[in-house]
C-alpha cells in the first residue's frame, strides 16, 4: 500500500503551488492519516490559503493493494460528475498525476463534515427511532445513486453482459492475487459465469454501500464516500452487498427491501438477488484474500491478516448459496 | 543468541510488545497493528510447534486423491491414471507451498469443467480441504482489526 511517510508537507506544498495554483495554497500545515481505509489511503491535509485555513482530503492511489487495478483518475472523473449531478459526495479539486510526490498519484477532495456510524455504534443500538430514520435515508440515498446518470464507467446493454463483466473482473483479480489455488472460488466464478441473469434495468452502482462509507450530519447523509468499486450493473447487486459483505444495521432486506422496491419500481427478484449475493460473497472473498498477497508483496497493514481470514470464511457460505440458486433455477 | 530457541525468542518479543509498547500507544491505528502482530506471532509459534500447515494440507490432499484413484480405478481407469499422474509430478521448488500450488493447479485442471462423477468427487475433496484449513486460520484473527474497518 502506498504510504505517505516522513515530512511530506513541504514537497506537497511545492507541488500544489506549481500544479494547482487555482487552490491558492500558501502552506501545507499538516498531513494526517485517516485510518479506516484498506485500499486507497486517505489523509486529512490542513492548509493555509489567503482566505484562511482549509481542510482537504488527499486520496492516494496504492502501488499495489487488495482491489487492483487502481485508477484514481477514473474515480476523480466519476466523483466530479456525480457531485455535479447532485449526489452528496466530496467535491474533487485536484488530480495529481505525478506519483513521485507522495508515493502514488493522488486526488484532493473537499473535506465533508459529519460523523461516521459503525454497525457496533451504541447510539444506534440505544435509539431505535434514530436507526429507523437512518435506514430510511440509507434506502433513499441508494435509490438516488441508482438514478444518477454518469458517463465515466463502462456501460453495458444487458444484465447478463454486466454480470459477466463483473465476474471477469473478479477472475482477473483472483488470477493476479491468488497465492495458492482456491477451488471453491474458482468453481463459484464458473457457476456465476454460466448463470448470469438478465436485469430489469442497469444503473450506477456504488459497489461498497455500507454504513462506514457514509457521513452523517444532524441525522442526514452529508457524504457518500469510497467509490473505487463503483460500476454499472443490476441495482439488486448493491442490495445484495448490504445483505452479505456489507451486512449490518442497514441491510436492505425484508421490509426495507420492499420500501426500496416501492421507491424505485425495481422488483425484488429472489433469483437475481441470490445470484448477486453469491457474486458479492465471491468478490468480497477475493478482495479479502488479496490482503495476504498484498503482505507478500511488501504491504505493511497487518489488519489484512484478519481481513484475509474473514474473507476465507466466506468460502463456507458460497457452496450453500450455489445450492440455493441451483434449486431456484431448477424450480 | 544460540541459547534461545525460536519459540523463546518469539515469546519474549510478544511479552515486550504487550508490556512496553501497547500501553504506550495512543494512536488507534498503531495499536491495531501491534494487536495484529501479536496474533501473527502466535501463528508463527504454532507453526514452530506443530509444523507448516501447507505441509499438512498437502499430505491430506495426496492421501485423499490416492484413495479416490484406487476407488474409481475399475469404473474410471482413465481418470484414475490422471490422478496418479498429478500426484507424481513434483514442483521445481522444495517448499511446501510450491507443492500446494503445483498439486492444486494439476487437480483443478482435472475437475474444472468436467461433469463426470469422479471429477465431482475430486472437487468435493479439494473444497473440503479448503474449508478445513480455513477453520485452522482462526488463530490470527484480530477482532480489533475488523472493528476498525466495519
Amino acid at each position: 500500500m502506498a504510504e505517505v511517510t516522513g515530512n511530506l508537507a513541504l514537497p506537497l506544498e511545492k507541488a500544489l503551488k506549481n500544479n494547482a495554483p487555482q487552490l491558492g495554497i500558501d502552506r501545507v500545515l499538516s498531513i494526517e492519516r485517516l485510518t479506516s481505509g484498506l485500499s486507497s489511503q486517505s489523509y486529512c491535509v490542513e492548509t493555509e490559503t489567503a482566505d484562511g485555513p482549509t481542510r482537504l482530503v488527499m486520496r492516494v492511489e496504492p502501488e499495489h493493494g487488495v482491489i487492483p487495478p487502481y485508477d484514481i483518475a477514473r474515480e476523480y472523473r466519476l466523483l466530479g460528475e456525480i457531485h455535479e449531478a447532485g449526489l452528496p459526495t466530496p467535491g474533487v479539486v485536484h488530480l495529481e498525476e505525478d506519483p513521485s510526490i507522495v508515493g502514488g498519484r493522488f486526488m484532493l477532495m473537499t473535506f465533508v463534515e459529519g460523523v461516521i456510524y459503525r454497525n457496533m455504534d451504541a447510539r444506534l443500538k440505544a435509539d431505535p427511532a434514530l436507526l429507523s430514520r437512518m435506514q430510511e435515508q440509507f434506502i433513499e440515498m441508494l435509490a438516488r445513486i441508482h438514478e444518477t446518470p454518469q458517463h465515466v464507467l463502462s456501460n453495458y446493454t444487458t444484465g447478463e453482459e454486466a454480470a459477466r463483466a463483473e465476474v471477469a473482473v473478479c477472475r482477473n483479480r483472483l488470477m493476479k492475487t491468488e497465492l495458492l489455488p482456491s477451488p471453491i472460488i474458482r468453481h463459484a466464478l464458473d457457476f456465476l459465469d454460466e448463470h448470469a441473469p438478465p436485469a430489469q434495468c442497469l444503473a450506477l452502482l456504488h459497489g461498497d454501500y455500507r454504513l462506514p462509507n457514509l457521513m452523517w450530519k444532524e441525522d442526514t447523509i452529508s457524504g457518500v464516500l469510497d467509490w473505487e468499486l463503483a460500476r454499472v450493473g443490476d441495482p439488486l447487486s448493491d442490495l445484495a452487498f448490504t445483505q452479505t459483505i456489507g451486512r449490518g444495521l442497514c441491510s436492505i432486506e425484508g421490509e426495507l427491501a420492499a420500501r426500496y422496491a416501492e421507491r424505485t419500481g425495481i422488483e425484488i427478484d429472489e433469483r437475481r438477488l441470490l445470484y448477486y449475493r453469491l457474486l458479492e460473497m465471491v468478490k468480497g472473498t477475493i478482495i479479502g484474500l488479496a490482503g495476504a498477497y498484498d503482505l507478500a508483496q511488501g504491504g505493511d497493514d497487518l489488519r489484512l491478516l484478519s481481513v484475509a481470514r474473514i474473507a476465507a470464511a466466506g468460502q463456507a457460505i458460497m457452496g450453500s448459496l450455489e445450492a440455493q440458486l441451483e434449486a431456484l433455477l431448477e424450480a | 543468541m544460540i541459547v534461545l530457541d525460536s519459540a523463546q525468542i518469539l515469546d519474549s518479543v510478544k511479552r515486550s510488545l504487550e508490556t512496553h509498547v501497547l500501553p504506550a500507544l495512543s494512536d488507534d491505528f498503531a495499536r491495531v497493528q501491534i494487536l495484529s502482530a501479536l496474533k501473527a506471532l502466535a501463528e508463527v509459534s504454532n507453526r514452530l510447534e506443530i509444523g507448516d500447515p501447507a505441509e499438512r494440507s498437502n499430505g491430506i490432499i495426496e492421501a485423499g486423491v490416492r484413495d479416490l484413484a484406487n476407488s474409481i480405478r475399475s469404473e474410471s481407469p482413465d481418470f484414475a491414471t490422471k490422478l496418479d499422474a498429478a500426484l507424481e509430478v513434483r514442483p521445481e521448488g522444495n517448499a511446501p507451498r510450491d507443492r500446494s500450488r503445483q498439486l492444486g493447479e494439476a487437480l483443478w485442471e482435472l475437475c474444472s469443467g468436467c461433469q463426470a462423477p469422479p471429477a465431482d468427487q475430486l472437487l468435493a475433496l479439494l473444497q473440503a480441504e479448503a474449508l478445513r484449513t480455513m477453520g485452522e486460520d482462526n488463530v490470527w484473527m484480530c477482532p480489533e482489526a475488523i472493528e476498525s474497518l466495519t
